[in-house]
């Protein structure tokens, strides 16, 4: 068991959250707009509740702030990926395409 | 669009202010960044975009400064403790919790029981009611079934039967009756082997089927071809009972009313069928035969009728199709127009449990009044309790807990209480459950479906999570309330305290309504057992009969019934028998006109009376007071002009100086043509329905001719009827081997059972109002004892320089009246409401009787004096030389 294994299945808001930081660094409003994006705007990230969810990662060690000195507003804060944050995830990618395979593979019944 | 954008930002900025300052520090600017970006995107989508992000993302802004600022206020807070886990401060809590409780054991035990015993009384209440009333009939649909019924307002008659041409017309509308069927029941005994016993018999229609959409588990229903016949559907549980669910019954017969009955299908175990019935007992029905019905006939009203509407048709719009054909009615019949006639639609659930609804509603508001009285005494012995601590609580807040660790302690603690209450409360609610459907009187339908079920623990559930809240938010308030400083006070200094005075007055108000309103049904109650119902109910037997009914004339019907009623007058303490087809107080319309002039029969404003067929002996065996005249000694003579008993009531109304004596009068009994009767004697009232309604004019037959096979015996003299049941049986065999007795009951039983309903909600709603009142003072004695206790040393140090002891008790006393007096002014506009709510159940007594209400405060004011004076002269008793010394 690795450290990754003990976050489990995450919560679907934390999975976005962590797949949108997978390319690359982003400030707050970026993951929420990358996240819209990516769902074509069926999950939307309210701002209260987006610093809650990133201070918890801070907290647990998925995602550290890093400065970004090109960017012209400077009261931005930036995060990107941990190692661990990105281990968590790739866990997580998989279980759910394994998922997926498994319920492709179900039969259904007729009723 | 740059003023628009600073506009938006100061908003912005406004709400994130409002954020805790552990929030804001870290978080803010962010905050402030992300918000102002999303609102930018949307208001560049449109000026619709922009108001639906401040509907959405704007609210949701400002809700998460809520919760965050109650989080941090419960000592929640997600950030600020990132060491200890939600769940770990919780155990802590929890083990604090634990030991506080079993230091104090007396006052956990107390709040906890008493909480626990309302939770439980109020859920067996609420699940009786809403299996009685709420649950659904176990019909496909049943929102879509209706009965309908006929009103005459200006003959005072309510629940009349249709006749045939009504549900004719109704059948005409199919677009909004899908169908229509009818039925009639009635009770009747039955012999299987050698058996006997009463059952419910009912006749439907094959409309009924349609109705309802049951269909019987074995064999089918009646088929046109058997109209006339004699065929029978059992019902599941009668079948299960009777003949141990025999899978071969089809095509077997039964002996019933000393007729055979050939069975020809069994309906399914968890639809029997539920129809609503004219009085107010429901009649279980065991037997359905077949009822054919044709013809066009408007005279004869006894189609009981439900009645499946359309889809998508409502039971109003029935209504006023129904409305209308009354209307139609009233223009073709001259006589309808003159009784108001009218057609009324109800759903056949309502119908069902009409009679009892009102009293089911009652009590359950009367048990939900118990509840929170039991909640805010537990709220007030918490309050209490924390004031007991505040010296210790005012220690810990100065030596750096935070309020928000002692309110999240206080919370927990109120939680706990109020979990631990539910967890009793379980069984308490599963036994009062049990009680209730055991000593529920027989005019409460649907017993079958009352029982503890996810419905009745949804509210024990909520009402659970209500105790809790209401305990969390005092304590929560109570802490916030304790200044940090106290702790500078010496221990025993400060004033002493009056705190939850609030409280015990909202008790004392809601207290007080209890108190009236079981009060007022008290005086109901002993005025309808107060009510003569006309006879004299003691040392006399009721005996029901079936008689042969099988190809014997009603002449030889008369001498079979006067053999066995001459064997019984030879019993040992016999002194009067006799038989009529009605007895008082059990309803049922046997009515006919009367009137003083052969001719003004057929007139539709002839007077209808009730119609009584008796034998000879019998006004004396039922104890009727004789006003003039004599009792007929033997059947009126077939040869001379046949001779009645009239009750008084109808020798008023026939002549206005009331003398009918050796007058004539004219009826048609049974059908017969009409004739004249000579009157020999006068009797008084007797009630029919019920104890609180004046009986109708009333006509006693006494001939031959018209002895009916269903009657009941009376028999007076000083035998119980467990000792004459089996001598009447074996008289009845000894007149006919057909001869049936079903049961017998004392005359004060069959009383007994007409107030039935109205002791049982009165001996419930008065032990609702003695909880509440002893909850009540309950929470008097722990707040004056509180407040004496932090008063005695100070009194007892005045008593050592020379006060006197009546100045404690001059203070108490101006206290407890400002608290009691609050509540008694608020639960006396509670009380006028409630009162005037129950107005229709009180018989003999006014909503506002004013002896009633001194009644209520006397019982109050004794209650306070009890109350209270335990503790105040437990601190008059301290010693001034103690005083002293521990100061």
């Amino acid at each position: 068991m690795t450290d990754a294994d003990a976050f489990g299945p995450l919560k679907p808001d934390i999975f976005h959250v962590l797949l949108a930081l997978e390319s690359g660094p982003l400030h707050g409003y970026g993951i929420i707009a990358a996240v819209e994006d990516r769902t074509d705007a069926t999950r939307r990230l309210l701002p209260s509740l987006l610093y809650r969810r990133l201070a918890r990662l801070v907290e647990e060690g998925l995602v550290r702030e890093v400065p970004v000195p090109t960017d012209p507003d400077p009261r931005r804060k930036h995060y990107e990926l941990t190692p661990l944050g990105r281990q968590v995830l790739k866990q997580e990618a998989s279980r759910i395409v394994s998922l997926g395979e498994q319920l492709a593979r179900y039969r259904w019944s007729e009723s | 669009m740059a003023a628009a954008l600073s506009w938006a930002e100061r908003v912005i900025r406004w709400v994130v202010g409002l954020y805790p300052s552990e929030v804001q520090t870290p978080h803010g600017e962010e905050l402030v960044h992300a918000s102002l970006e999303g609102w930018r995107i949307a208001r560049r989508r449109g000026v619709l975009r922009g108001v639906i992000w401040w509907v959405s993302d704007g609210m949701m802004l400002l809700l998460g400064a809520f919760i965050e600022r109650a989080q941090r206020a419960m000592g929640w807070g997600t950030l600020r403790h990132p060491g200890a886990s939600w769940m770990d401060r919780m155990r802590a809590d929890l083990g604090g919790l634990v030991r506080s409780m079993r230091r104090n054991a007396g006052f956990s035990t107390s709040l906890v029981g008493v909480l626990a015993l309302a939770l439980g009384l109020a859920t067996a209440v609420f699940a009786f009611a809403d299996g009685v009333l709420l649950k659904p009939l176990r019909y496909a649909d049943e929102a879509r079934i209706v009965s309908v019924w006929a009103s005459r307002p200006s003959e005072g008659l309510e629940r009349v039967p249709l006749t045939q041409w009504d549900v004719n017309r109704l059948r005409d509308r199919s677009d909004i009756f899908e169908s229509v069927g009818g039925f009639t029941q009635q009770r009747t005994p039955m012999q299987l082997s050698d058996r006997v016993m009463e059952i419910g018999f009912g006749w439907i229609t094959s409309g009924i089927h349609d109705v309802l959409e049951v269909e019987p588990i074995l064999g089918r229903t009646f088929l046109e071809s058997e109209r006339g016949e004699l065929v029978a559907l059992l019902d599941h549980g009668f079948w299960q009972r009777q003949f141990g669910a025999d899978p071969q019954i089809l095509g077997k017969t039964m002996r019933i009313a000393q007729q055979t009955w050939t069975i020809v299908g069994v309906l399914p175990p968890d639809t029997p069928l539920e129809l609503p019935t004219r009085g107010r007992v429901p009649l279980p029905v065991d037997v359905w035969s077949f009822m054919w019905v044709d013809g066009d006939d408007a005279s004869s009203a006894w189609i009981q009728t439900v009645a499946r509407l359309a889809p998508g048709v409502t039971p109003e719009q029935a209504h006023d199709v129904a409305s209308q054909i009354a209307a139609d009615a009233r223009a073709e019949f001259p006589e309808r127009a003159e009784w108001g006639f009218e057609l009324g639609v109800q759903t056949l659930r309502a119908d069902v449990t009409g009679g009892i609804s009102r009293h089911l509603w009652l009590l359950l508001a009367a048990t939900v009044v118990l509840l929170l009285a039991a909640i805010t005494n537990a709220g007030n012995l918490m309050l209490l309790q924390r004031q007991r601590r505040r010296h210790r609580t005012a220690v810990r807040l100065a030596i750096g807990a935070s309020k928000g660790r002692l309110s999240r302690g206080a919370v927990v603690e109120g939680l706990l209480y109020a979990g631990l209450a539910g967890g009793l409360a379980l069984p308490i609610s599963s036994v009062a459950l049990d009680v209730l459907v055991r000593w529920s009187p027989a005019d409460v339908p649907r017993l079958d479906v009352v029982g503890l079920d996810v419905r009745a623990l949804m509210f024990l559930a909520l009402s659970v999570v209500l105790a809790g809240t209401v305990l969390g938010v005092i304590a929560v308030a109570w802490t916030a309330d304790v200044p940090t400083d106290d702790v500078i006070r010496p221990k025993g200094g400060r004033s002493p305290s009056w705190s939850g005075s609030h409280l015990v007055a909202a008790e004392v108000a809601l207290a007080v309504p209890l108190l009236v309103v079981g009060a007022l049904l008290a005086r109901s109650a002993s005025s309808l057992e107060s009510i003569d119902p006309g006879f004299d109910t003691s040392e006399a037997v009721a005996l029901r009969l079936g008689l042969p009914n099988h190809e014997i004339g009603r002449e030889e019907l008369s001498l079979i019934l006067e053999d066995f009623h001459d064997q019984l007058r030879a019993l040992p303490g016999v002194e009067h028998v006799g038989a009529s087809n009605v007895l008082p107080l059990g309803g049922g319309a046997f009515t006919g006109p009367v009137a003083v002039e052969i001719d003004a029969l057929t007139d539709p404003n002839a007077l209808e009376a009730d119609y009584r067929f008796v034998t000879p002996g019998y006004l004396d065996a039922l104890g009727v007071e004789r006003i003039s005249g004599r009792f007929p000694d033997s059947f009126s003579d077939a040869g001379s002009a046949p001779t009645v008993v009239v009750d008084a009531l109808l020798a008023s109304r026939l002549w206005a100086d009331g003398e009918a004596v050796g007058r004539t009068m004219s009826a048609r009994p049974l059908g017969d043509a009409r004739s004249d009767f000579t009157i020999v004697g006068v009797v008084g009232e007797t009630r029919h329905e019920d104890l609180r309604q004046r009986g109708r004019p009333t006509v006693y037959f006494t001939s031959a001719n018209y002895t009916i096979p269903y009657v009941t015996t009376v028999v007076r003299g000083g035998v119980a009827p467990e000792t004459l049941f089996p001598m009447a049986r074996q008289s009845g065999a000894q007149a006919h081997p057909d001869f049936l007795v079903a049961d017998a009951r004392s005359l004060d039983g069959v009383v007994d059972q007409a107030h039935a309903l109205s002791t049982w909600l009165v001996s419930l709603v008065v032990a609702l109002a003695s909880g509440a009142a002893l909850i009540t003072g309950l929470g008097l004695y722990a707040i004056v004892g509180q407040f004496v206790s932090g008063y005695a040393r100070s009194i007892g140090i005045r008593r050592a320089l020379g006060a006197r002891p009546a100045h404690l008790v001059g203070v108490v006393a101006r206290r407890l009246m400002l608290v009691v007096g609050l509540g008694c002014g608020a639960g006396a506009l509670l009380a006028a409401w409630a009162s005037r709510y129950i107005e229709s159940e009180l018989v003999g007594v006014e909503p506002n009787d004013p002896l009633t209400w001194m009644v209520g405060a006397a019982l109050l004011t004794a209650l306070v004096v009890v109350a209270t004076s335990a503790p105040t002269r437990s601190a008059l008793a301290v010693s001034p030389v103690e005083a002293l010394r521990s100061e």
